[in-house]
């Protein structure tokens, strides 16, 4: 078992319900061979940095995953017949990304640190604000001068 | 000039350079010139494994079609 990591660019042409299937194609792949999907995601219709099969955008999405080391060969093969992937490339990645279980244990100790949060993000304000006083205080001082 | 072995001078002196991953193009961005070549170590002051770790993210940013090969313009 191994972490791969797996960007996907999709033609931007499809809906919604169709980026849905195509990326369950790949979930249901890696599941029904006894990999385990950490974590996708979804960047959404990007532009790209230059065409591909004429198109200027494309559907953006990362799946991060654990599985034995022949699944990204499958979804290789899969992916080369299907028109509607662009691009895509498997990488092992050189750290994990923040991955859901994490976020689940930071959650609870965020609840209560979003409440003093708000508070620091006026006080630059007010600094600003008060820097913006003293400035006009010193321009009227040259002014007065 | 560049003080060859020690300085990191001017606007590559405070990247972080921690985590250097293919997605973040906005870093990335920082170690190409503006033709989409990968500027070189001796001008950017970093590591030789840094520039390596770069060099890779920045190609496999190219072929995710982040990054260009050659900036349009240029063409």
């Amino acid at each position: 078992m191994k972490f791969y990591e797996t960007g996907l660019i999709f033609t931007p042409q499809l809906d919604e319900s169709e980026f849905d299937n195509e990326i369950k194609k790949i979930t249901d792949l890696i599941e029904s061979n006894s990999g385990k999907i950490e974590k996708i995601d979804r960047w959404g219709i990007r532009r790209l940095a230059y065409e591909i099969k004429k198109k200027t955008q494309g559907y953006y999405t990362f799946v991060y995953y654990t599985s034995p080391t022949d699944v990204p060969g499958k979804i290789e093969t899969m992916l080369r017949i299907n028109e509607n992937c662009l691009r895509f490339m498997t990488i092992v990645p050189e750290f994990k990304p923040e991955i859901e279980k994490p976020e689940r244990e930071r959650r609870p100790s965020r609840e209560p640190a979003s409440e003093p949060a708000p508070e620091p993000i006026p006080q630059p304000e007010m600094e600003e604000q008060a820097e913006e006083k003293t400035e006009d205080m010193m321009g009227d001082e040259e002014e007065n001068l | 000039m560049f003080d060859k072995k020690t300085r990191k001078s001017g606007r590559f002196a405070d990247i972080k350079l921690d985590k250097i991953d293919y997605k973040d193009e906005r870093l990335l961005r920082k170690f190409i010139t503006e033709r989409g070549k990968i500027i070189p170590r001796r001008v950017t002051g970093v590591s030789a494994k840094t520039q390596r770790r770069l060099s890779r993210a920045i190609k496999r940013a190219r072929i995710m079609a982040l990054l260009p090969f050659v900036e349009e313009t240029f063409k």
